[in-house]
């Protein structure tokens, strides 16, 4: 579905991307962990043609993100909750996402639907909380319909009962056959509902394995994701703030 | 004091508020430096200065005679008359440049207002030396003058008339009559510096005739040329030891414009172009003053603005603000804390780059053959220091409209089209009385600080904004700057109390 | 193209400042031209009643910035990069918006201050008209470049008022008829066109290479 091969980009001395490498299959949920500047973000922003890698490519059915026509109805995506016009009502702002690929206005009330805004969608997105705006992210994302979902830390400011939905709901959409990538530094958000992890640290993937694999200790218990993980990237703990990664 | 601190923190450490505060003070600098002025004058074009140091005209034609000690010379004045350009030029520069001669056909009888003739009494006939001088203008009646910026008013009124000047020690005297037997006295006067023999006599001169011109946008031009007066006397006679006949000189200028006399027994007429008065800039005068080489004040105010707006809308925008007031919960503190930092820093940033300009600059531009009028000290430490404090002032209005509209869009352009605008238009649109009012109301009137030439009554000349004179005092109109940035942040701490942040 | 319009109009239809900018454009433009109407007799009654276009101008430069450098303020630029990857295709679909906005407005701010003022519709309006687009796309171009708002707006203004502020310093006359043929606000139609199209022509430039 996706598939991304020896990335390398810096950002002035900072190396962010160094060799990353890996793939995003249909009809799984893959989680994409790494402590705060690993990153996570950035690799997100060169699968989507945002920001331009030195070296390598990330491809979606073996295309360059920028040579798609429609693209939402490819792949969807939610960057930054908060990345939109405070003074336009939600549902103006899915309107206009909606137009550049040619989509109906039905299709606009459908993803209000599915994502659970509700009448709030007729409000000024300025107002809404940050678990709302992670809400009409997701709708913006699933506008087109997309065989593909990239979603940065989606579960920022969300309620309890925010994070109980929002898990259901991503299992679901791998149900329907959808490639979705989660990224998060919270380990235990993704441990009971991704299939595969893809551990990143200082700007490669050091694991990408089944999760249930991950878990498995060699004397054979189950082991937390976060033990896991915290094994893996003790070497790669790297704090050292970069213009790339917002947290 | 730790906001205080916060606050330079915040200012210094962001790159590219840095980089704009110092191509602020570059452009000033480059701006007043650079802008390839060539002149003809070499080190000898100097204005002559009068006995007290002031930059002077001192033009006319002199009929005298040497008066060793005391004495006085009476006169009859038959006639005042003159001579205009032929008519004004219809078609101004465009730019407010220089004033644009009349093509010299024969003129048009008349007397421009400060044509003058009468009697003056002088140290020689070199240009810049003391005198007094009583004279009749050409609509501003009776007037003695002496040592060029002293002028006392007599008696209006045209016609035929008596004069009279003595001289007793180092006193002289003026009386008018309108008889010849009742004498009226118009002043006693001491001249700085009139030696035992000084030369007596009659003389006449009469400054170029200025115009304003507005065009039809209302560019102002200036139209005018060369004028002269001759005054015609009879009864002419001196008492006290002097030599006999007259000579008749032109002192200072002269060329195709030199003056003339004629004597026939106890009759003088003479005829002269010129003036004898303080120096003055501007359409009816030539060079650069200070004021115009600090014209990149305009560019580094845009800058300093910009950043001054941004200092509190990015806070807004990226939402610091909030953090801000939870380290400081008294919101009228980050204000004043914000305005003391950003008016602090542009003050040292203004101060360097305008005295930099004002003695740097002016030595570049005189050595590149251009001239600058000459400025006391007094009045480049107010050009130089008024400059910095006008940006200081400017940069705390623009921070408070950012505080006040909270959007960089609308706040930026607000504060850009309130000081800059109004001069903008006061120069260029707008009629000479609207463009005066423009300079007293608006921010934009706290530029007067930068105004380095007096304006002197008795001297004919377009005092507009554009020839670098204001209507309001320097420190009147700073005040008017500090008035409307005092009621910003009063709205602005208001608002911020009472607005969520 | 069609799609990448007709959302780019749905932006700008949906963001509440645009019809108060637009009516700013109008307001201003008007009401200092009828000032100016008022105040000055005689001469050309046409180009006093366009005096106001000098104040409209900054109004219309803050809505062609405001529509790219909006979007960087609030990272929203990165959803719409990604719903239209063809980077110069969004450039030219705001620019030809703003340039059929500003025409409009533009052409109504101008036709009222000539109507207030009893003065003929000339070629001059027309000019005027032309002038106020062309503008809008030199603002939105270099607003490209820059990004920033407040940085945008400052640049624009500067190059707006700036030259006949700096005209008084120069002595040579040489340098004088340069500047006033060489700066977008004095130099003509033609001079401004240039303008705009280096800035559209940069701004497409550094928005296509340029991580978002």
């Amino acid at each position: 579905m996706i598939v991304v091969n020896g990335l390398r980009k810096r950002f002035g001395r900072t190396l962010a991307l160094d060799g990353m490498s890996f793939g995003v299959a249909a009809g799984q949920v893959t989680g994409f962990i790494g402590p705060n500047g690993a990153g996570k973000s950035t690799t997100m922003r060169v699968i989507l043609g945002l920001d331009r890698a030195e070296e390598g490519t990330a491809l979606i059915d073996g295309q360059a993100y920028r040579s798609l026509r429609r693209p939402l109805t490819r792949v969807g995506s939610l960057l930054d909750a908060s990345a939109l016009q405070p003074s336009r009502t939600a549902r103006n702002h899915l309107r206009w996402l909606a137009d550049s690929q040619g989509l109906p206005a039905r299709r606009v009330d459908e993803v209000i639907e599915l994502s659970g805004l509700g009448s709030a969608a007729r409000r000024r997105a300025g107002g809404f909380s940050l678990g709302m705006r992670q809400r009409l992210g997701i709708a913006a994302a699933l506008l087109g319909d997309p065989a593909a979902l990239l979603l940065d830390e989606p579960f920022n400011g969300m309620d309890p009962e925010g994070i109980i939905w929002m898990r259901g709901f991503l299992r679901t959409l791998a149900g329907q056959g959808r490639a979705v990538l989660v990224s998060s530094h919270l380990m235990n958000e993704l441990q009971d509902i991704a299939d595969r992890v893809v551990i990143v640290g200082r700007g490669r993937a050091i694991a990408e394995a089944p999760v249930a694999d991950l878990r498995r200790t060699p004397d054979g218990s189950v082991r937390s994701l976060e033990a896991a993980y915290l094994e893996l990237t003790r070497d790669a703990v790297d704090y050292r703030a970069h213009s790339g990664e917002v947290a | 004091m730790r906001t205080l601190r916060a606050e330079w923190t915040k200012l210094r450490t962001v790159r590219g508020w840095v980089v704009a505060l110092l191509a602020a003070a570059a452009a000033i600098i480059g701006l007043g430096v650079l802008p390839g002025m060539q002149g003809t004058c070499d080190a000898t074009c100097r204005l002559p200065v009068g006995p007290d140091g002031t930059e002077v005209t001192d033009v006319l034609y002199f009929v005298h005679k040497p008066l060793t000690g005391d004495g006085s010379l009476t006169v009859r004045l038959d006639a005042l008359t003159g001579i205009l350009p032929s008519a004004p030029d219809q078609q101004p520069d465009p730019t407010g440049g220089g004033p644009q001669h009349a093509d010299g056909d024969g003129g048009r009888p008349g007397l421009v207002p400060w044509a003058k003739t009468g009697i003056l009494i002088k140290d020689g006939t070199r240009s810049g030396s003391s005198y007094a001088a009583l004279m009749l203008t050409g609509t501003h009646g009776v007037r003695m003058q002496y040592d060029f910026t002293n002028d006392i008013a007599g008696p209006a009124g045209g016609g035929p008339r008596w004069l009279r000047l003595t001289r007793a020690g180092g006193t002289v005297t003026g009386e008018v009559s309108a008889d010849g037997t009742t004498w009226t006295k118009v002043a006693g006067v001491t001249p700085s510096n009139l030696p035992a023999t000084a030369e007596i006599g009659v003389f006449a001169t009469s400054p170029q005739y200025t115009e304003a011109v507005a065009g039809a946008l209302g560019l102002h031009g200036a139209s005018g040329g060369p004028t002269s007066a001759t005054g015609a006397y009879e009864q002419v006679t001196l008492t006290g030891t002097s030599a006999s006949g007259w000579r008749g000189d032109q002192i200072g200028g002269g060329g195709d414009r030199a003056g003339t006399s004629t004597q026939d027994g106890d009759r003088i007429t003479v005829t002269g172009s010129g003036d004898i008065a303080p120096a003055v800039a501007g359409p009816a005068g030539l060079g650069v003053t200070i004021t115009q080489t600090l014209a990149g004040t305009f560019a580094g105010l845009i800058l300093v603005v910009v950043v001054a707006t941004m200092f509190v809308t990015a806070e807004y925008r990226r939402g610091i603000m909030r953090t801000t007031m939870s380290a400081q919960p008294r919101r009228g503190r980050i204000l004043a804390a914000k305005a003391v930092v950003i008016g602090g820093v542009v003050f040292a940033v203004g101060l360097v780059a305008a005295a930099t300009v004002v003695t740097l600059g002016q030595r570049m531009l005189e050595s590149s053959g251009v001239y600058v009028h000459s400025a006391s000290l007094a009045v480049r430490l107010q050009v130089i220091v008024g400059t910095a404090a006008v940006l200081a002032v400017a940069a705390v209005l623009a921070l408070g409209l950012g505080a006040v509209i909270r959007r960089s869009a609308a706040a930026v352009t607000t504060a850009i089209v309130a000081i800059v605008l109004p001069y903008l238009l006061a120069m260029t649109v707008l009629p000479d009385t609207a463009a005066q009012w423009m300079l007293r109301i608006t921010p934009a009137a706290a530029l007067a600080v930068q105004q380095s030439t007096p304006e002197y009554a008795q001297v004919s000349n377009l005092y507009t904004p554009v020839g670098g004179y204001f209507p309001l005092s320097p420190l009147g109109g700073f005040l008017v700057l500090c008035g409307w940035t005092a009621l910003v942040l009063a709205i602005a701490g208001v608002l911020l109390r009472r607005r969520d942040a | 193209m069609t799609a990448v319009l007709r959302s780019e109009w749905r932006k700008l239809s949906t963001s509440p400042g645009t019809p108060w900018l637009l009516l700013a454009v109008i307001a201003s433009t008007t009401g200092v031209g009828a000032l100016a109407a008022a105040t000055v007799s005689g001469g050309d009654r046409v180009k006093t009643a366009l005096t106001g276009v000098q104040l409209g101008q900054a109004v219309v430069v803050i809505l062609a910035v405001l529509l790219i450098s909006g979007e960087y303020a609030t990272g929203m630029i990165r959803v719409s990069l990604a719903a239209t990857p063809r980077r110069t295709a969004l450039l030219a679909a705001k620019a030809a918006l703003l340039t059929s906005t500003v025409a409009v407005t533009g052409a109504l701010a101008i036709g009222t201050s000539l109507l207030v003022a009893h003065a003929p519709v000339t070629a001059a309006a027309l000019r005027s008209v032309l002038y106020l687009c062309l503008m809008a796309l030199l603002a939105l171009g270099a607003s490209t470049v820059v990004r920033e708002t407040g940085a945008s707006i400052g640049l624009m203004l500067g190059l707006l008022y700036l030259p006949p502020l700096l005209l008084p310093a120069i002595t040579d006359p040489a340098w004088k008829r340069h500047i006033q043929h060489l700066a977008p606000a004095s130099g003509g139609l033609g001079t401004l066109a240039w303008w705009a199209l280096a800035a559209m022509l940069l701004g497409a430039v550094t928005l296509s290479i340029r991580d978002a």
